[in-house]
């Protein structure tokens, strides 16, 4: 464990941040009522909500810069936050001594290069901006995802990002063409010299900050590659029988629709259920199986892909693999149906408890996880699953109704220990934060875990960036 | 009661549309194109009709291109019996207008002899709303327009107004109703009802083949974007605003 002793008293420093402050008032922020918002997760379960707290606000490069570097200088430990939506207290501080960092009033400018493809951003951009301005050039941005109204794309990187389009338009590694990031020491580091996709020089720093959830340096500039919107989408809701027929129907998918397939989901009953009882939200089709794939498709030969995607179904209903489903007529039917799938998280969270596990695992392993997670709770809670089904990352939540008990303790750590032997992954795409920062020597290795401090020590020689998170 | 429902194939609404660079019409290359939402409330209206048994049939009618095959396979699917596609190379947004498609209907009626037929109130395309009106006229029969709801066996059925809504009578059948956006939520359409609809039937036939006079007279001079909306100004007082009407609007 990285131990850092930092220097007493923030307060001590808080006139030096104000003078920083003082051609931008509103760039740094001290009262309780108004720090809570930034000092306390989305999710009510990280950070605190103590008076006492400084919130930095840097409208600009050069803000952002001065404030950086007078932490380091007085090693002062900064928790860097973007859209504040993690899941795993990566964007929370620990405790008052703790400066956030937040990203709120950055610039948020977006241009796009139609001919080459690339979006530029600079950090502050929300996700949903980002996809909306791609949408009305002609052109569809790789990753997509639920909280997309309040992430930003500093963030996304940050997180290695998945989402549900993943599986279409590849990681954020693959489409990251450039980014522009600040070190603690105040230094810019300029990885957008060239924004090809094809630049094999060097070492890739540019994979280093991707996933850093904070450790290194601060994101401040983004080059993504967006891709030429398919003139033609669909959507179908597949009812399945059994965890049998999902595999087979996921299967099937990729050996004849794979080229056009863009999202496939699952959800089960059971999150459905919370969808209806607990968001009071209707589910626009029958509800009479245990698990419903969603699939998408995206193409640019609308005929054929219809006719392609009602083979596919008519097929897997003489096989069995489908008793029911809908397959969507018009836009807003398409948007209905995403917004049940957005729902999830969401429903989850209302609930008396719950707890979140974002596992990638084989799909032979899916039935028999739930099943033992189920058999260790017993009575005290349900699990409840969905997920992006076509790249092998299962949401599986554990919901209760009890106010008191803990099942966390009951299912961690065998279930990660599980996982592991499966050579599955802890932490799809939700990231490391403050949550798993402990099983991180059992999931990549001693041998790995040093090497990663070596490259913190490199970046972050005080250990300022985000202490306790992730490699701690 | 037999039952005669129109569909039109019209531009998604959730699409951005943008102008042709010759501005003469709409731009629909590679645009996504759906059934009229007010079509699916007409549909889902007629598909009750048949689950309540108040209906044995519905035929579903559309006037459009090849591709309106699509749109009457979705009707078909969401629980229409058969289908009927008049064809036409026409621009169904533009050049074919509410007038022509009323002379169309009135055939298909004068042949199919429907007890009731249940259009949408208006295209988000042509944005007319008069073809259901039109098409009454022609066959001389009672009109039930902006219907909230139908009650078949009181022969009532309760309008949308500008302040509310009315009740109106409807003294016999056959007649004409057109869907406004209270009267249902249209259902999706099945996988297996989709599957299904594959062996119903769809007679096609040329539009003009029918001995109707197409020509609407309407020539569309121009299409253009509304200018964009700009922000709003304080006046001082009722003089100010009084000369701003007058000079500026140019409304007084």
């Amino acid at each position: 464990m990285l131990a850092r002793r930092f220097s007493s008293n923030l307060a001590s420093h808080v006139p030096a941040l104000q003078s920083l402050a003082a051609s931008d008032p509103s760039s740094i922020l001290m009262s309780s009522s108004e720090t809570s918002r930034y000092t306390r997760c989305w999710m009510d379960k990280y950070g605190h909500t103590d008076s006492g707290s400084v919130v930095l606000r840097p409208s600009s490069l050069m803000s952002l810069k001065q404030f950086l570097q007078y932490s380091n200088d007085h090693k002062l430990p900064v928790v860097t936050q973007s859209g504040n939506t993690s899941l795993v207290g990566s964007a929370s501080p620990q405790s008052t001594e703790e400066l956030v960092l937040s990203l709120d009033r950055f610039p948020s400018d977006l241009t796009l290069d139609e001919e080459e493809g690339v979006m530029i951003l600079d950090a502050g951009a929300t996700l949903s901006d980002a996809i909306d301005l791609a949408q009305t050039r002609g052109f569809v941005f790789p990753v997509d995802l639920g909280a997309k109204g309040s992430c930003k794309i500093g963030g996304n990187v940050a997180t290695n990002a998945g989402g549900i389009y993943f599986n279409r338009f590849g990681s954020m590694k693959s489409n990251v063409l450039g980014l522009e990031v600040v070190l603690p020491s105040g230094e810019v580091i300029d990885m957008m010299r060239c924004m090809l996709p094809k630049d094999s020089t060097g070492f890739d720093l540019k994979s280093l900050f991707i996933g850093s959830e904070g450790c290194l340096g601060v994101i401040t500039k983004v080059a993504m590659k967006v891709h030429r919107k398919p003139t033609s989408s669909d959507l179908c809701v597949f009812n399945c029988p059994d965890f049998d027929a999902v595999r087979t129907l996921t299967h099937r998918l990729q050996q004849t629709l794979g080229n056009i397939t863009s999202a496939v989901e699952i959800m089960d009953a059971g999150v459905l259920n919370l969808i209806e009882t607990k968001l009071e939200k209707k589910i626009p089709w029958n509800l009479n199986s245990p698990y419903y794939v969603l699939v998408e498709t995206m193409g640019f030969h609308p005929q054929q892909d219809r006719q392609a995607l009602e083979s596919f179904f008519s097929q897997s209903f003489e096989d069995n693999l489908v008793v029911d489903g809908v397959l969507t007529q018009t836009q807003s039917q398409q948007s209905e149906i995403w917004g049940v799938r957005e729902s999830c998280g969401p429903a989850v969270n209302s609930a008396e408890q719950s707890w979140k596990y974002d596992l990638s695992l084989e799909l032979k392993h899916w039935d028999g996880f739930v099943k033992s997670v189920q058999e260790t709770i017993g009575d005290d809670g349900r699990v409840v699953l969905w997920g992006h089904l076509g790249d092998r990352n299962i949401h599986l939540n554990v919901v209760s109704d009890l106010p008191d008990v803990n099942l966390a303790d009951k299912i961690e750590p065998g279930l990660y220990d599980s996982v592991i032997r499966a050579k599955g992954s802890i932490s799809a795409e939700h990231g490391v934060g403050l949550a798993k920062a402990k099983h991180m020597p059992n999931v990549v290795g001693e041998a790995v875990l040093n090497r990663m401090r070596d490259i913190k020590r490199v970046f972050d020689p005080n250990g300022i960036m985000n202490p306790g998170k992730m490699i701690a | 009661m037999r039952v005669l429902v129109g569909v039109k194939r019209v531009v998604d609404y959730a699409v951005k549309v943008r102008v042709a660079a010759d501005k003469k019409a709409v731009d629909l290359a590679n645009v996504k194109m759906s059934m009229n939402p007010f079509c699916e409330i007409a549909v889902e209206e007629a598909v009750r009709l048949k689950e309540a048994k108040k209906a044995t049939e519905v035929i579903v009618v559309s006037i459009g291109p090849k591709a309106a095959a699509e749109t009457i396979r979705t009707a078909l699917a969401m629980g229409c019996d058969r289908g009927i596609h008049l064809t036409t190379d026409s621009r169904t947004d533009q050049e074919l207008g509410p007038n022509s498609v009323a002379k169309l209907l009135a055939k298909i009626v004068e042949e199919e002899s429907p007890d009731a037929i249940i259009l949408g109130k208006q295209s988000i395309d042509g944005d007319f709303g008069c073809t259901g009106a039109m098409l009454a006229e022609h066959l001389k029969v009672p009109q039930c327009t902006f219907a909230a709801s139908i009650d078949f066996d009181a022969k009532t059925v309760e309008r949308e107004t500008d302040t509310g809504t009315e009740v109106v009578s409807f003294p016999s059948l056959p007649a004409v109703f057109t869907a406004d956006l209270r009267l249902n939520e249209p259902r999706y359409a099945t996988l297996p009802n989709i599957m299904k609809a594959k062996k119903k039937k769809i007679d096609t036939k040329a539009a003009d083949s029918l001995g109707v006079e197409l020509n609407e007279g309407n020539t569309v001079l121009e299409v253009f974007e509304p200018p964009p909306r700009e922000a709003g100004i304080f006046v001082d007082d009722v003089d100010g605003l009084v000369d701003k009407l007058k000079n500026e609007a140019g409304v007084l």
